[in-house]
């Protein structure tokens, strides 16, 4: 009787193959973007937007070899402390940030920095970027803006405002925002004169604007600090 | 029957030749490093430490006389203000092998030995560009709105703000490739003193990668490293003085022992090729160690538009 060989020893497992060397559903992002960053927020930094005066977010890279950060686990620490010496508020980035999920509804993240796998290493993104890749073959690059969750970030921007995370703005520093405005207003005021009306409406729209800061500013600026008692003072000595 | 071209591809013809020009596939060529907006502030070498803490004074005239009020006024002592700031050297390389067959059937003029460790120069100003750009990206004060495109006005309003800080010219500009075209666009609009500027014309005529010209007093700089937060190009207009860069030397005593590999000193890039007769190949390795630093936030200005 044939010996019956097909249950001695389990062979090779088989599975299927193309000639293709690519990766098969290989959604790695193209590149890398290794750093990871802080998120912090400097005093005189904020803009006006339509959920009123909102803090600036700066993006702090954690990149060896810049700014004094160093290579290892604690690299960065000495670039955080010299931020903070300098006024920045550093944000914490394990705290809950509010997001837009996909199907359009209000959600919160765990933290607001996000690992995506690169081809040639991680890329390190923030919770409201949704990357989307461009173009074919060598020309593939990532696309961060397109799908950018606004409104998500702009939450978050409100809660840091409204829940004291970071202090309000100073009347100074609206004012200089104001003023700044001020200046895109009256640019191309002389043009506006001449008639164009593309020129005339978008002269129009920064005053517009500039006319809704100055009705903010009034709101937003934190109450004027305690004045000091002042003292008469005189050309002829004293004070 | 008539020889044709087509008839002898078989085994007297080639159907595709390969040309003898070796052409560069398209790549941000520019660098930064020479361009005099960089301070260069030495080495660490012999310092102690891979990170040198740059020292700044509140002298020059920071702090003017002030007049007495009676001539035998005693007169109180006014602090000496100062700051500081760290550099960090740290490593960077890039790696190339080549196969001896991949060399020896290259045509006259084609990727070897020498082609790849000259070009390592150029990778190493790319990654001195994107150090650059990250450090740009720090500074508080900005200018421009997020999500919109650059204009014109983003950059004036930059000029303004670094003259109302009393920052000192020469002023540079690093700007994303995105935020200077969307600038141009900007500019075709704009009357008043600047519609027949010459300068201006000069800025809406092509230019490549790197200095993009001056407008207004100000250097500008195009790099496709300049960072991202996700919304938005993070670009920036500063002043002299307001970025360096420091680098550590590699010396003889690392290569006492190399044996066959050869160091060729570039500038700041060190370049070491060896032979792996193992693999029949060759090992060429470009070292450079640098660190970049914004030396002082007031004198800087971002400019933050859209992606």
């Amino acid at each position: 009787m044939p010996h019956d060989f097909s249950t001695t020893t389990a062979g090779p497992q088989r599975v299927s193959a193309t000639r293709s060397h690519a990766a098969v559903g290989d959604n790695r992002l193209p590149g890398s973007q290794p750093h990871r960053f802080v998120l912090a927020h400097h005093p005189a930094s904020w803009e006006y937007t339509d959920h009123g005066f909102l803090p600036k977010v700066t993006r702090h890279w954690l990149r060896p070899g810049c700014n004094g950060v160093t290579k290892g686990a604690n690299g960065h620490q000495r670039y955080l402390s010299r931020l903070r010496g300098a006024g920045w508020i550093i944000l914490d980035d394990d705290m809950p940030v509010p997001i837009t999920a996909p199907d359009g509804t209000a959600a919160t993240a765990e933290g607001y920095m996000f690992r995506y796998e690169g081809q040639t290493g991680p890329h390190y993104a923030d919770a409201w970027s949704a990357p989307s890749i461009v173009g074919a073959g060598r020309g593939r690059r990532v696309d961060w803006s397109a799908t950018y969750d606004r409104g998500g970030y702009d939450a978050w921007r409100v809660t840091l405002r409204d829940n004291g995370i970071v202090p309000p703005p100073t009347a100074g520093t609206l004012a200089e925002l104001c003023k700044m405005q001020s200046h895109k207003a009256n640019r191309r005021i002389a043009e506006a004169h001449d008639g164009n009306p593309h020129v005339q409406a978008s002269v129009r729209n920064h005053q517009d604007k500039l006319k809704a800061m100055r009705a903010a500013a009034t709101q937003a600026a934190n109450p004027p600090q305690k004045p000091q008692k002042a003292r008469k003072a005189t050309t002829t000595g004293g004070g | 029957m008539t020889v044709l071209h087509s008839s002898m591809e078989t085994d007297l013809r080639l159907a595709v030749a390969l040309d003898q020009n070796l052409l560069v596939q398209l790549t941000d060529t520019a660098t930064i490093r020479n361009s005099g907006a960089i301070s260069y502030l030495g080495t660490t070498n012999g310092t102690g430490s891979d990170t040198s803490r740059l020292r700044l004074a509140g002298l020059s005239g920071a702090d003017p006389f002030v007049a007495t009020a009676a001539e035998n006024t005693s007169v109180a002592a006014t602090a000496l203000s100062d700051s500081s700031v760290d550099i960090a050297v740290v490593r960077a390389a890039l790696r190339r092998d080549i196969g001896d067959v991949a060399t020896a059937t290259g045509f006259a003029t084609d990727i070897d030995t020498a082609v790849l460790a000259a070009d390592m120069v150029a990778s190493y100003e790319s990654y001195f560009n994107s150090l650059v750009c990250t450090a740009i990206a720090s500074a508080s004060g900005s200018v421009g709105t997020s999500g919109s495109d650059m204009q014109h006005g983003d950059f004036a309003d930059a000029i303004y703000r670094l003259e109302l800080a009393s920052v000192p010219g020469p002023y540079f500009a690093i700007l994303h490739p995105r935020q200077y075209a969307d600038w141009q666009e900007s500019l075709r609009g704009e009357g008043g003193a600047l519609q027949f500027h010459a300068a201006t014309a000069e800025q809406l005529a092509i230019s490549g990668p790197g200095m993009a010209g001056t407008f207004l007093g100000v250097q500008i700089m195009k790099l496709s490293d300049v960072t991202t937060d996700g919304t938005d190009r993070l670009g920036a207009m500063f002043g002299a003085g307001c970025l360096g860069y420091k680098v550590a030397i590699i010396d003889q005593r690392s290569y006492l022992g190399s044996g066959a590999a050869v160091a060729v000193r570039v500038d700041e890039v060190m370049v070491e090729i060896k032979r792996s007769p193992e693999t029949a190949t060759t090992v060429i390795v470009g070292n450079a160690w640098c660190g970049v630093g914004l030396i002082e936030d007031d004198r800087i200005c971002g400019i933050v538009t859209d992606a």
